[in-house]
């Protein structure tokens, strides 16, 4: 030990006398400031640093060079090798070395990182304890791996030649390879980066940084192929190691790389953002709903009870007991609809295994016994399998919320689906009648839910709309009884003001339109899944009276623009709460555009109107082009309002009793308006 | 006096011959003596256990010690490289402790009273503080038998210690081998016969792989004697001496002065003290082996 350290010691001192060295970590640090002084998250910090990474690696796998052609050129390894272990501890302890220096370049930049951001007010909260393991893989190992490449480099490449193949292996390993190697060879550049996988991307608020096992893995996978290559120079160039030695432990690495490799080949779902030609998260569900879905009738039969054994890691793992009861004439099969990729392993009906049929998100159940109204039925269902990129399940992230049907939902529609201008929506699967849920969860704590924790790791409780849950990379905050929770790369300011406009459009909607229990509820999320739906207004905000969720990233509660608020909230409150249903949705954008405008008009929240332009780009015909452009002029005009306020309840009542076909919505329009 | 046996010992690289049986009995403080590309270094390598002989064997027989266990010979030895330098940013003393610790001597105290004692004697203790980078030519080459002499090893190595020294330090540098060379097997190469006049007492000398010659240094001096000549030769008369029986000549007043070889007496010629340079240019140009 007193030897290794004596090695490192004596590199350190080298590198210590070298004013380069200290002119390359001041670089280093102003490089750092530069970038922490741009970006104000600090989970967006990291994930733009791949610049930094890849400046790293060029210097740590030339001072890996640089140390072993020191030696050569001081043909100081006959020296060592006349010592007894000399060249061994010579090896390992500059190995040593660099791991100690990538660890002093980490700890440097992380102590830099953590007080910037506590100075600048964030509390210390998970990120920060993530941003450890960011750095400590993506730095600390990243740029020991180099060095072990330019060590390596130089052991077998004597003289100039090395700093060439330097070159080549930085332009291969670094999170901009796609640059060097082209984007055809995405796959390639991906397995061989050593940096943030999605260099070019954005950090995800409620997925948090890049540190699943997959990367680890992969990195562990560089170093045991670098130490099979320092084997076989112990052996061969060296001579230090003996032949049964060495074939022991090339076969031991090799074992390793085999457990490595199945590990890292294993399902799983990682967050990625779109880059380059790669298909984005949401283009997966695109393409999958863009086809035909499977139809079935619908039935009135609903829920009373979920009992769930859930297990959430690297797959979702769960069994649901589930009790069902009939509202409608006798049954011979049933029909539930289940997110396409969880699988069934096995289905019961009371007791009784069955065959299902699946057919894409639908799982059809045929029923041995005949099922008579008001009867009750017990499904007992195992699946597992990894969840829509749109709904993280796995041990970094979950958000399985109420209106995805991640449980087995009488509502038997698909996901989603490819709406009449080709945008992938999310189909709300939300129960009807209260429900009763009971909760054995294992994963990622904490977790939040709509139901109260009864005891470590079981929720219990009842809903009406459905059960959620969320955890991440969050922290969580009690405002007045309100359970906020929240990124952690975020403040999480301006909670009030976005309180107040909550509370204000959900009174005015619920005097208006007269839907009931529109209250402001005891829990608010802010959960950002950061898909392009997300730019869809209708897609930003999820209300039940248990729970509100907000599903944009910014870093503040409220937004900018307190007109847009409303145009966001206002679908979730209203028709997407009541579970409506339109023909065309078309119908929804335009109807909420008229409320959302009037709204903000009567309550004198500015509002440009910016959005107003959409009735007549929308690509429309007949009868929907005429009602559209006549809403359009109407709205120009500011005087009815009145008459404008009555008409769009009335057109929500038509909606709502399943009457807002664009005939309807055109007569409606000529008694007020008189087109 | 123990010495060192090496036995019928080749060593090839490639199809080229480097060693070829080379056999030797070391002990004392031994010269290896050779031109360029005798196999000194080679042989050196072997005996500092940096390679293994394709045959033969080397060992001493009174600690029953052997080449084949390379780590109880290296216990036991101290190397020179031929081309001796060190990282050029650190201090005489951080060298020397590094290597102390690496050769396992422990405790702080002890490695501070040794690394003293051997700067001392090795005309170094000024420079204790010095960074490598500083140091002259003959400096770190004593620098480089500190580092060697640490631990206080049997057997030492050289190789070429006094390539690229000027006179002065030259002789410096062979008295030093010469006080180092007492109670220990000390073994020096070099193609300079008067490295070895003032230092060693047991002489090898070697040529393409093969030991031409062994003995002590007066031993192989005597070798020539009567057959080395002196005479006077006017400027403008020719030389009238075979080239390759010349060994040197000296430019006098109005004269040169031959000095050359030669099997049977000559007019006007004196037969001379023979040294060992005349003796290792004898065998060297023949090869050799018996005279
Ligand atoms: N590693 C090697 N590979 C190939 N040939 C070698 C190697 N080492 C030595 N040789 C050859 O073996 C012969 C002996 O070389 P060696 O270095 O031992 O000579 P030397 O007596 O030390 O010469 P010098 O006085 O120049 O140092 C030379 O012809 C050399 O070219
Ligand atoms: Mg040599």
């Amino acid at each position: 030990m007193g030897k290794l350290l004596n090695f490192i010691y004596i590199i350190f001192l080298q590198f210590s006398r070298q004013p380069i060295f200290w002119l390359l970590l001041v670089g280093f640090l102003a490089y750092e400031y530069l970038a922490l002084s741009d970006i104000s998250s600090p989970g967006d910090v990291l994930t733009s640093t791949s610049f930094l990474v890849q400046a790293g690696i060029l210097a740590f796998i030339l001072f890996g060079i640089i140390l072993v052609q020191l030696d050569h050129r001081h043909h100081l390894e006959d020296l060592y090798s006349t010592i007894e272990r000399g060249m061994l501890f010579n090896l390992i302890g500059k190995l040593l070395f660099g791991l100690l220096l990538s660890l002093f370049f980490t700890i440097i930049f992380y102590v830099f990182y953590l007080i910037y951001y506590l100075v600048q007010g964030f509390a210390f909260n998970h990120i920060f304890i993530s941003a450890i393991f960011y750095m400590l893989l993506y730095f600390c190992i990243t740029f020991f791996i180099s060095y072990f490449i330019g060590i390596l480099i130089a052991i077998w490449i004597k003289g100039r030649l090395a700093f060439p193949l330097a070159l080549i292996a930085w332009g291969l390993i670094g999170p901009i390879n796609t640059s060097f190697l082209g984007i055809h060879l995405t796959t390639l550049a991906r397995w061989l980066n050593l940096g943030e996988p999605n260099p070019s991307g954005v950090y995800n608020g409620l997925y948090g940084l890049s540190i699943d096992w997959f990367y680890w893995l992969k990195h562990f996978v560089w170093i045991v192929t670098l130490i099979v290559f320092l084997l076989i120079a112990l052996y061969k160039t060296y001579s230090i190691i003996k032949r049964k030695t060495f074939s022991k432990l090339i076969a031991f690495s090799f074992i390793l790389l085999l457990v490595i490799c199945y590990g890292l080949s294993l399902d799983r779902q990682l967050y990625i953002t779109a880059q380059d030609e790669e298909i984005s998260r949401e283009l997966v569900e695109f393409l999958y709903y863009q086809k035909e879905q499977p139809e079935a009738k619908s039935l009135d039969i609903h829920a009373l009870s979920y009992e769930i054994n859930l297990e959430i890691n690297r797959l979702l793992k769960t069994t649901v007991n589930m009790e069902l009861i009939n509202n409608q004439g006798e049954l011979n099969e049933l029909t539930l609809s289940l997110y396409h990729d969880f699988k069934v392993k096995e289905l019961l009906v009371n007791g009784k295994i069955v065959q299902i049929k699946r057919d894409k998100d639908l799982v059809t159940i045929p029923l041995t016994e005949k099922w008579g109204q008001d009867e009750s039925i017990k499904l007992t269902i195992t699946y597992e399998g990894t969840s829509s990129s749109l709904f993280y399940a796995n041990n970094r992230a979950i958000y399985l919320p109420y209106y995805f049907n991640w449980l087995p939902s009488v509502d038997a529609s698909p996901s989603f689906e490819v709406d009449s201008y080709g945008t992938l929506v999310r189909n709300n699967h939300q129960l009807k009648y209260p429900t009763e849920f009971v909760l054995n969860y294992e994963g990622r704590e904490p977790l939040y839910t709509n139901i109260p924790e009864v005891k470590p790791g079981q929720f219990k409780g009842t809903s009406s709309t459905g059960l959620s849950l969320l955890s991440g990379e969050l922290q969580e905050r009690s405002v007045e009884d309100v359970q906020l929770v929240y990124p952690s790369d975020i403040k999480g300011n301006h909670y009030n003001e976005m309180k107040d406009s909550t509370i204000m459009l959900l009174n005015y909607v619920s005097n208006n339109l007269g839907i009931e229990n529109l209250t402001y509820p005891k829990q608010v999320w802010k959960a950002p899944t950061l898909s392009t739906s997300d730019n869809s207004m209708e897609e930003m905000v999820w209300y039940t009276p248990e729970t509100l969720i907000f599903s944009y990233s910014n870093s503040s509660w409220y937004i900018d623009s307190p007109a847009y608020f409303t145009y966001w909230l206002f679908p979730a409150i209203s028709w997407k709460y009541e579970d409506i249903e339109v023909e065309d949705r078309d119908v929804f954008r335009a109807f909420d555009l008229m409320y959302c405008y009037l709204y903000n008009q009567i309550h004198n929240i500015k509002d440009e109107g910016n959005f107003l332009d959409w009735y007549k780009n929308v690509s429309s015909q007949g009868q929907k082009k005429e009602v559209l452009y006549a809403l359009s002029d109407w709205l120009m005009e500011n005087d009815a309002i009145e008459e404008k306020q009555l008409f769009v309840k009335d057109w929500y009542n038509l909606m709502k009793n399943n009457n807002s076909s664009w005939e309807n919505v055109y007569k409606l329009l000529e008694k007020y308006k008189g087109v | 006096m123990k010495s060192i046996i090496v036995k019928d010992i080749t060593k090839s690289f490639g199809s080229k011959r480097a060693l070829d049986h080379v056999s030797l009995e070391i002990r004392g403080t031994f010269g290896l003596l050779g031109p360029n590309g005798a196999g000194k270094t080679t042989l050196m390598k072997l005996l500092a256990t940096l390679d293994i002989p394709d045959s033969g064997i080397i060992r001493i027989d009174e600690d029953d010690l052997s080449w084949n266990e390379p780590s109880e010979v290296r216990e036991r030895l101290g190397y020179l490289p031929q081309h001796f330098s060190i990282y050029r940013s650190l201090k005489v003393e951080e060298v020397m402790n590094h290597f102390a610790i690496l050769k396992g001597i422990r405790g702080k105290k002890v490695r501070s009273e040794a690394i003293n004692s051997i700067l001392q004697s090795v005309n170094l203790s000024e420079q204790k503080t010095k960074k490598v980078k500083n140091l002259s030519g003959g400096m770190l080459r004593r620098l480089g038998i500190a580092q060697a002499l640490l631990g206080n090893p049997q057997i030492i190595i050289v190789d070429e210690p006094t390539a690229g020294l000027d006179i002065e330090e030259r002789v410096r540098f062979c008295r030093l081998l010469r006080k180092i060379g007492e109670n220990r097997i000390i073994i020096i190469s070099t193609h300079i016969v008067e490295d070895l006049e003032s230092t060693c007492d047991h002489i090898a000398i070697m040529k393409e792989g093969k030991i031409l010659q062994t003995g002590t240094r007066n031993k192989l001096a005597e070798m020539t004697k009567g057959l080395v000549f002196e005479m006077d030769v006017p400027f403008d008369s020719p030389i009238p001496i075979k080239e390759e029986d010349i060994i040197s000549i000296k430019q006098l007043n109005n004269r040169y002065l031959v000095r050359f070889f030669s099997e049977a007496s000559i007019n006007n010629a004196r037969t001379v003290d023979t040294c060992l340079e005349d003796t290792y240019l004898y065998i060297t140009k023949r090869n050799l082996t018996h005279v």
